[in-house]
């Protein structure tokens, strides 16, 4: 499960791994006894001076001097080594730390005692009854700050690891962020002490600020080594802590005896080690930017913050002056060297993060702000508990519990994909006027779906067959589409999830879907196509075909009936093109009527009986039966007028199972359905040919007199409507 | 509608068809007079000439439509059979100039053959409808009798000639089919006729009150 968790969840982890120390610390603080007085070192009078009483109903005189503690038949006199803040950098020796441990410890069993005396410069005895635990309000600001630059640093260091877990840089700004943890907490407890703290906490703590504050110095100068350019192998970096790691160990066995060179030796020689490395990196990245750029704005940050440091903290106290007062404060320029790392971030893309790190960073926070809130709701309910619920119970339905779900939307608020608008999104990107702005369009529903905190595009031979995940669920990869290309998507949902099997599932149907409306939509384009092909070859053909005739045929009346019939093929196709399928019915009355004129014409007189024809209403002739059907007709009509020499002409229609069969009978001279024996004209063969080309059936059958054509047309799957 | 010397007007702007329409009119009608005009203006100017038979009226007139000559004919001389001619085969237009007043239409690209018998048919009494107009008219005076009940509909009996005439059938069968005469048949057609044409220009009429324009019947 560790190994499958996302960048968030590890920060998450962090966040509460910091929270705890915090919290262990307070936890700590509070757990002393507290006198409720403010007792201070007068140099002047060389003793205790009582400075202020913060708790209310003490007899104490403020400014009264106090001598010594009594308690439980023990008495303690106080020293000005029990007023020292800082131990390290102010005791000179060794000696002088262990004793000041010691009294530290005695002190503190005698504010454990139930009653304590104390005693005055002139003999005055005053009875303190300490409280068993400090009230939080007694916690002075310097300690809030320790704390909140504890927590905040490490957050920021965490959230860099966060993402880049396998950076060696970003593993040893982890240990960085670690060190910060433990110095700037343990000496919040300590530097803000009432009086005295026992062992073993006085010790843990000192630890935890001595230890964390050599391994912030060495950290930094260990990743120097490697950020920007690599300088040489891990080892070195390793060594380098090892080495520091040694000498706490060799300075806490008492091999030094100077506690100053012991505790601020090293922490030069880390820092002239970091200011070394830093000098060789600059001239390393001369060549490169991009790198130097990196670098530059790394050291500014660091080296400027620590010098500060150096010189507010570290330089007085060499010559004697005691800083521990102001050392909190002084912390809030290391946090600064990790606001400016993360400044250097979101402005020149430190550790390759870039600005969606800010993002998660921020959201963090609201999420700590959050906690605070509720924290804030719980503190000020403890407090008053004058207040009448009902006005608590008012406040916090307007005020509280709205700015809570306000905050709550905000940072947790899921977006779940958009489905209504999935379809046109798709099309939009299929049809497209331009190849670059469907990839855009694809790129966007890509990021709109699954909110990835960076996208690369891949090039072909990188894109996969199918989509995949990739790297424990940290990344997916998706195939390319056409004229789409193959994107690789990082941490879904603003690093807030993995990919997992559904993400897959979900990108094979976008794919699919894609497929489905490229392929519609190059059938569409070959239908236009096709159609246009099919419009200029029955232009060439019939049309052209019959000008053709009309052009090079001898006799005028032949050229002329060839134009004709491509008059009429021309409005066959025009109708054909605008018009609608007709019904059955509706052909052959139109047959009929035209026929009838024609027979006419030609001085034939044609019976063609109205039958019931109700049933050819239902049956639909598409255009291009029409076309075909009305050709043949129209052929064979013209054969029976220009070459029968029949008087009368009789022609029946009637519905034979899936046939149309029309009967054409005339009194003519007959016919064989051989031709013309001279073989001037084709118009037999080609009529044949029409005919078969719509597997239709035509014959000819000798009547005495004349000849009886029987056509017979399929109404076959083609026709559309209801077949009787 | 046999007079001994039929007077035709022919209107027609283009002067090659001008001139096979004379000849075709003159063949399928001898004892024909044939007047010629190649503009609505000077076609204008010869209908208060003489009692005209037949009126032949090109549509796409250079200066005008023809529909105005056909609605002139019909104001001064009802008795006049009026023909449309034109190369457009589509029901809207046809139709249009059927609801103006004509009574029939002919067009170019038929075969000079069917032309000069329709125009003989024509001549001796024979409306000339077309199975496929026929049709239109019905949908037609379906749709208004849907649209506002106050119109005039078909009778069921024109509705039936309508109905024949659309499948094919020519007078003669129509008459025998509903058990008429010929000569009802005929007139039954010519009140179908106008009640196309009132529907139409009451519906044109509308449509330029609507519009707010002078002119009824016009068309682009």
């Amino acid at each position: 499960m560790i190994k499958h968790a996302t960048p968030v969840q590890w920060l998450i982890g962090a966040a509460g791994l910091g929270l705890l120390v915090v919290l262990a610390t307070l936890l700590l603080a509070l757990r002393q006894p507290w006198l409720g007085l403010t007792l201070g070192w007068d140099h002047g009078a060389q003793q205790a001076q009582v400075l202020a009483l913060p708790r209310p109903g003490l007899e104490v005189p403020v400014g009264a001097g106090v001598v010594a503690l009594r308690a439980a038949e023990r008495e303690q006199t106080l020293e000005s080594l029990d007023f020292v803040v800082e131990p390290d950098g102010n005791l000179p020796t060794f000696a002088d730390y262990r004793r000041f441990l010691a009294r530290q410890h005695v002190l503190a069993q005698l504010l454990r005692q139930p009653a304590l005396t104390l005693v005055g410069a002139q003999g005055e005895q005053w009875v303190v009854t300490p409280l068993r635990s400090r009230p939080v309000s007694s916690l002075p600001v310097d300690f809030w700050v320790q704390e909140g630059v504890a927590l905040l640093s490490w957050l920021i260091c965490a959230s860099v690891w966060a993402f880049r877990r396998d950076d060696v840089s970003a593993r040893y700004l982890l240990v960085s962020g670690f060190s910060t943890l433990m110095f700037a907490s343990g000496a919040a407890v300590y530097t803000t002490r009432e009086l005295a703290i026992g062992l073993p906490e006085l010790y843990i703590l000192k630890t935890m600020n001595f230890g964390g504050g050599l391994l912030y110095c060495i950290t930094l100068a260990a990743l120097l080594w490697h950020y920007p350019t690599r300088l040489g192998p891990t080892r070195v970096s390793i060594a380098m802590l090892l080495a520091m790691a040694g000498w706490y160990l060799f300075q806490e066995a008492g091999w030094v005896a100077s506690m100053l060179v012991a505790r601020r030796l090293p922490v030069l020689v880390a820092v002239l080690m970091a200011v070394l490395l830093a000098f060789v990196q600059w001239r390393h990245t001369r060549h490169d930017p991009l790198a130097r750029a990196a670098l530059r704005w790394f050291l500014l940050a660091w080296l400027v913050m620590t010098g500060m440091l150096a010189l507010v903290i570290f330089v007085p106290q060499v010559h004697g002056v005691d800083t521990g007062p102001v050392q909190g404060y002084s912390f809030l320029l290391v946090l600064l060297v990790y606001v400016g790392l993360a400044f250097g971030i979101l402005r020149y893309r430190l550790f390759e993060l870039g600005e969606w790190w800010g993002r998660i960073l921020s959201w963090m926070l609201g999420a700590a702000l959050l906690v605070v809130l509720d924290l804030l709701l719980v503190y000020v309910l403890h407090l008053t508990p004058q207040v009448s619920l009902t006005l608590a119970v008012v406040l916090c339905g307007l005020i509280w519990l709205p700015l809570r779900n306000a905050l709550w939307h905000r940072l947790f608020h899921r977006d779940t994909p958009d489905a209504d608008n999935l379809f046109r999104d798709i099309l939009d990107i299929t049809h497209a006027p331009q190849r670059e702005e469907g990839q855009r369009r694809w790129q966007g529903l890509l990021r709109h779906r699954f909110q990835p905190l960076d996208m690369k595009r891949l090039a072909a031979e990188q894109a996969p067959h199918q989509p995949a995940i990739g790297d424990d669920g940290l990344t997916l990869r998706v195939p390319a589409s056409g004229d789409l290309p193959g994107w690789q998507l990082g941490y879904a949902r603003q690093g807030r999830r993995l990919f997992h099997r559904h993400d897959v599932t979900a990108v094979s149907q976008l794919l699919d879907m894609l497929r489905h409306a490229r392929e519609s939509r190059d059938a569409y384009q070959r239908g236009v196509s096709e159609e246009r092909s099919r419009i200029a070859q029955e232009l060439h053909d019939n049309i052209g075909s019959h000008l053709l005739t009309a052009l090079h045929h001898q006799d005028p009346q032949h050229s002329k009936a060839a134009v004709s019939q491509g008059i009429e093929e021309m409005q066959d196709i025009i109708r054909g093109l605008t018009g609608e399928a007709a019904s059955l019915a509706d052909v052959l009355a139109d047959l009929r009527h035209e026929t009838r004129l024609r027979a006419a014409a030609a001085g034939v007189a044609l019976q063609w009986p109205l039958e019931d024809e109700s049933c050819y209403d239902q049956l639909m002739l598409d255009y291009g039966q029409q076309r075909h059907y009305l050709a043949v007709v129209r052929e064979l009509v013209s054969n029976i007028l220009r070459h029968s020499g029949a008087r009368q002409l009789g022609v029946t229609a009637q519905l034979d199972g899936g046939w149309l069969e029309l009967r054409l009978c005339d009194d003519g001279r007959g016919f064989d359905g051989q031709g013309d024996p001279q073989g001037r004209g084709h118009g037999l063969s080609n009529l044949q040919q029409r005919v078969a080309s719509c597997a239709a059936q035509l014959r000819y059958l000798a009547r005495q007199p004349g000849t009886e054509a029987v056509l017979r047309w399929p109404l076959g799957p083609n026709t559309a409507g209801v077949t009787p | 509608m046999i007079t001994a010397s039929p007077q035709v007007l022919l209107v027609e702007d283009h002067s090659a068809a001008r001139c096979w329409l004379q000849d075709l009119v003159q063949r399928a009608l001898p004892e024909a007079e044939v007047v010629t005009a190649a503009t609505l203006h000077h076609a204008l100017t010869l209908v208060p000439s003489r009692a005209w038979t037949l009126a032949l009226v090109d549509l796409g007139l250079p200066d005008g439509q023809g529909m105005t000559l056909l609605e002139v004919l019909r104001a001064q001389q009802p008795d006049t059979l009026s023909i449309v001619i034109t190369v457009h085969t589509d029901d809207q237009h046809l139709f249009r100039a059927l609801a103006a007043g004509a009574q029939g239409y002919l067009l170019k690209s038929q075969p000079a053959d069917q032309l000069m018998e329709q125009l003989r048919q024509f001549n001796a009494g024979a409306p000339l409808l077309a199975p496929a107009i026929a049709r239109r008219m019905l949908e037609h005076f379906r749709q208004r009798h849907r649209d506002e009940a106050g119109r005039q509909p078909l009778t069921a009996r024109e509705t039936d000639i309508l109905r024949a005439i659309g499948r094919g059938m020519k007078v003669s069968e129509v008459a025998l089919h509903l058990h008429l005469t010929e000569s009802t048949v005929a007139s039954y057609i010519k009140q179908i006729y106008r009640k196309l044409s009132i529907s139409n220009r009451a519906e044109a009429a509308l449509e330029a009150a609507r519009r707010g324009l002078l002119q009824s019947g016009a068309e682009q």
